[in-house]
C-alpha cells in the first residue's frame, strides 16, 4: 500500500498528471453538459491527442473526463429538462423539479457534492478490488485467454437492447475488422488489398472516433439542428451540514449499486442511477417527497453514476475487459502508448496505474471546486448555435486523428467508421459489440491458434484448463441471464396481473 | 414486417457474403496451424450471412412490438435511433462530401486555409445564416487550432500554399 502511494505521489509530482486531471474534469463537465455529446463522444474527441502525451497523463486525462462528464451530464438535467448524458436521465425527475421550486442552485449543488462522493467512493473500491482480482488473472495461459475473450464477447446478450441477432452482428463486425492486417500465427497478409496502409491492421482508436463522436454528428445532422436554450443565473449551493446528513442513505444506495454495476460489464451508468434512484424511494422515510423535487432522488443517481465512472474501469484493469463504451475508449488510450491492460499491467506499468489512481483522486476532489467555475462556460456552451459547434467539433476531429499518423487514410476510415456508425444508428444496432470484437479479436484468436498449437489441435484443452472452463461457464451463465431475463420479467408481469 | 431489420439482415448477408469470399482466397503458407489464417474469418462470413439470414427472418414475420420504457443499459440507450428519414440521410451526404472536399483540397491548401474553409462550410450546411461572422468565426477557429496542434503539440499539418 504504501509502495503505490509513494508511486501515485512520485507520478503527480514528476509528471504533469495532476493537471491533466483537472483540465480533463473541465473538459468532461463541458462535454457531458452538452446534449448529445456522451462521456465516451467526449473521451473518444480527446484520443488523438494523448498521442503526444506521456501514458500516464493520457489515461488520467480519459478517466478524468469521464468522471465530469457524468457530473455535467446533470446540469442541462435540472436547468432545462434535458439530461446530457443518458445517465442523467434519473437526476431530470427530482432536479428539474426542484428547480421550478426555485431551488435550482441547491439542485446543482447536491449533484455536484454527490458526484464527489461518488468518485471517492468509486476510488476506493477501484483501488481495492482491481489489484486482487489480477493476482488471480497471473496463473492465465492461452486456454484462459481465449475464455476471459469469449466471456469479454458474452456481455453482448445483455448489450442487444432486445435483439442478441443484432448484438451478435454487430460483434462479428467487429470480429472481422479485427481480422485485418498480419495474421498473429503465421504473419501472413490477411484483407489488406495490397495497401501498405493495412498491414498494421485498423487501430480501434479511429474506429472509436468515428462510431462515436462522428456519427452523433451524422445523425445531428439528419435530424436537424434543434437549437437548446439555457437560461438561468443559478449559482451552486451546497447543502446545509443538516441536509447534507440527510442525503448520507441514498448516497451509500448509489455509491453501493454503482459498485455493483460498474463492476458488471454492460450496465453501466444508466441502469446504476435508475436503479439507485429507486432504492433510494424504497428506503427513504420521505418516500412522498419523490417526484416533486425530493434531494434524495438526486443525490442517489449523482452518487452512483459518478462512482460507475471509477469502478467500470475495474474488470478493464484486472482482465482487460471493458464493459462499456467509455471503458473502451479508455482502453483506446492504452492500446496508443502500447500498454497491454490485464493482470500484467500491475507488474509491466505498475506507475502509470498508481498514476491514473493518484489522477482520479485529483480528479474528484478537484470536480468539487471545477464544478463550480465551470458553470458560467457550460451555459455559454450550451447555447452557442448548433451549427458552429458541429462544425467545431467536425474540424477538431479531423486536426486530431490527422495528427496521429499524419495520414490522410486514416481520416478516410474514420469517416468510414463514422458512415457504419450512422447505418448502425438508423438501424438500431449496438455499438459496444462492435468495439468489443475489435479489440477481443486478436486476443481471442491468437490464444485459441496457440491453445490448439499446445493441445496438438485438442479442444478438449480449454475444459481441462480450470481457469478457461471457469470462465466459460461463467460465460454461458452470463448469456442465459441475460437470455432468461425478458421471459423472467414477462411472467412476473403475467403473476402480477393474475393477482 | 419489420423493414429496418429486413435491411440490417440483408446488409449482414451481403458484408458477411462478400467477407466469406476473400476470406477463401487468403492464401495458406508452410507455416500454417491446424486453423490456418482462414481459419477464423470463414468462421465469421459464415456466422454473419446465418445470422443476416435470421434477422431477415425474424423481421419477415415478426410484427411490431412495443419497446419497453424501463431504463435502459448506456450500450441500448446509444443504440436508440430515432427516426431519420431519406431526407436525413441526404442531408448526412451533403456533410459527407464537405468532408471529402477537405481530405480533397487540404495537401495542396495546406491545414490553415482548407480547416477553415470546412469550419464555414460545416456552419453553413448546419443552417447558420451566411454572413460576415461565419467567415470571421471560421478564420478564428483555424487560427485557433493551427496554434494548438502546430505550435503548441508540435505536429506538422500540410503547410500547403502557406509552406
Amino acid at each position: 500500500m504504501m509502495d503505490m502511494i509513494s508511486q501515485a505521489l512520485d507520478v503527480l509530482t514528476t509528471t504533469p498528471a495532476g493537471l491533466f486531471a483537472i483540465a480533463g474534469v473541465a473538459w468532461g463537465i463541458l462535454g457531458g453538459a452538452l446534449p448529445g455529446l456522451s462521456p465516451s463522444i467526449t473521451m473518444a474527441l480527446l484520443l488523438p491527442f494523448t498521442y503526444s502525451l506521456d501514458p500516464t497523463s493520457a489515461i488520467v486525462l480519459l478517466a478524468s473526463t469521464y468522471i465530469g462528464a457524468e457530473y455535467g451530464g446533470s446540469i442541462p438535467a435540472i436547468l432545462i429538462r434535458t439530461p446530457g448524458t443518458n445517465a442523467a436521465a434519473a437526476t431530470v425527475i427530482d432536479g428539474f423539479e426542484m428547480n421550478r421550486q426555485g431551488k435550482a442552485g441547491l439542485a446543482l449543488g447536491i449533484s455536484l457534492y454527490s458526484g464527489v462522493i461518488g468518485s471517492l467512493i468509486g476510488l476506493v473500491m477501484l483501488v481495492g478490488l482491481s489489484e486482487p482480482l489480477s493476482a488471480v488473472a497471473l496463473s492465465f495461459r492461452p486456454p484462459s485467454y481465449f475464455a476471459l475473450g469469449i466471456l469479454g464477447l458474452s456481455v453482448i446478450a445483455s448489450l442487444s437492447g432486445g435483439s442478441l441477432a443484432k448484438g451478435l452482428i454487430a460483434a462479428i463486425l467487429g470480429l472481422m475488422v479485427a481480422t485485418i492486417g498480419t495474421d498473429p500465427v503465421t504473419g501472413g497478409n490477411r484483407f489488406t488489398f495490397g495497401t501498405a496502409d493495412l498491414l498494421a491492421g485498423i487501430e480501434p482508436v479511429l474506429v472509436m472516433v468515428g462510431l462515436f463522436a462522428v456519427s452523433e454528428l451524422f445523425v445531428q445532422t439528419a435530424e436537424g439542428v434543434r437549437q437548446i436554450h439555457m437560461e438561468s443565473r443559478a449559482r451552486i449551493e451546497f447543502p446545509s451540514l443538516r441536509l447534507a446528513r440527510r442525503l448520507i442513505p441514498a448516497q451509500l444506495i448509489g455509491g453501493g449499486i454503482g459498485t455493483f454495476e460498474g463492476v458488471m460489464p454492460g450496465a453501466g451508468g444508466t441502469v446504476a442511477s435508475f436503479m439507485s434512484y429507486n432504492e433510494a424511494r424504497r428506503w427513504s422515510r420521505r418516500k412522498e417527497e419523490f417526484g416533486h423535487g425530493s434531494p434524495e432522488g438526486i443525490a442517489a443517481p449523482e452518487t452512483a453514476n459518478n462512482t460507475v465512472a471509477a469502478t467500470a474501469i475495474i474488470p478493464l484493469l484486472a482482465f482487460g475487459i471493458p464493459g462499456s463504451n467509455s471503458t473502451a475508449v479508455l482502453l483506446g488510450g492504452f492500446l496508443i502508448h502500447g500498454i497491454t491492460v490485464g493482470p500484467m499491467i500491475f507488474v509491466n506499468s505498475a506507475s502509470t496505474v498508481y498514476g491514473l489512481y493518484g489522477g482520479m483522486l485529483v480528479a474528484s476532489i478537484s470536480l468539487l471546486f471545477i464544478g463550480i467555475a465551470m458553470m458560467g462556460p457550460c451555459i455559454w456552451l450550451v447555447n452557442r448555435p448548433r451549427a458552429y459547434l458541429n462544425a467545431f467539433i467536425l474540424a477538431l476531429i479531423f486536426s486530431g486523428v490527422f495528427s496521429i499518423h499524419q495520414s490522410l487514410f486514416d481520416l478516410v476510415l474514420v469517416l468510414i467508421a463514422g458512415l457504419v456508425g450512422f447505418a448502425m444508428r438508423i438501424l438500431k444496432f449496438p455499438f459496444l459489440p462492435t468495439v468489443l470484437g475489435l479489440v477481443l479479436g486478436y486476443l481471442i484468436e491468437s490464444n485459441y491458434r496457440r491453445s490448439l498449437v499446445l493441445s496438438g489441435g485438442d479442444h478438449a484443452i480449454f475444459l481441462t484448463d480450470p481457469i478457461a472452463l471457469g470462465f466459460l461457464i461463467v460465460a454461458a451463465i452470463f448469456i442465459l441471464g441475460s437470455l432468461g431475463q425478458p421471459l423472467w420479467t414477462r411472467w412476473r408481469a403475467q403473476q402480477a396481473r393474475r393477482a | 414486417m419489420r423493414m429496418r431489420d429486413l435491411i440490417g439482415g440483408l446488409a449482414a448477408i451481403a458484408i458477411g457474403g462478400g467477407y466469406w469470399a476473400m476470406a477463401l482466397s487468403i492464401r495458406s503458407s508452410a507455416l500454417d496451424d491446424t486453423v490456418g489464417p482462414a481459419g477464423l474469418p470463414k468462421v465469421l462470413g459464415g456466422a454473419m450471412v446465418g445470422l443476416g439470414l435470421l434477422l431477415c427472418l425474424k423481421a419477415a414475420f415478426a410484427g411490431r412490438r412495443t419497446q419497453s420504457s424501463g431504463p435502459v443499459s448506456d450500450e441500448a440507450a446509444t443504440a436508440e435511433g430515432s427516426g431519420i428519414g431519406l431526407r436525413g440521410i441526404l442531408r448526412v451526404g451533403g456533410l459527407v462530401a464537405i468532408a471529402v472536399g477537405y481530405l480533397l483540397v487540404v495537401r495542396w491548401l495546406g491545414y490553415l486555409p482548407s480547416i477553415a474553409l470546412l469550419i464555414a462550410a460545416v456552419t453553413l450546411y448546419g443552417g447558420a445564416p451566411p454572413t460576415w461572422r461565419v467567415f470571421a468565426i471560421a478564420a478564428g477557429g483555424a487560427v485557433l487550432y493551427w496554434l494548438l496542434f502546430v505550435v503548441l503539440l508540435g505536429i506538422p499539418l500540410p503547410p500547403g500554399l502557406l509552406g
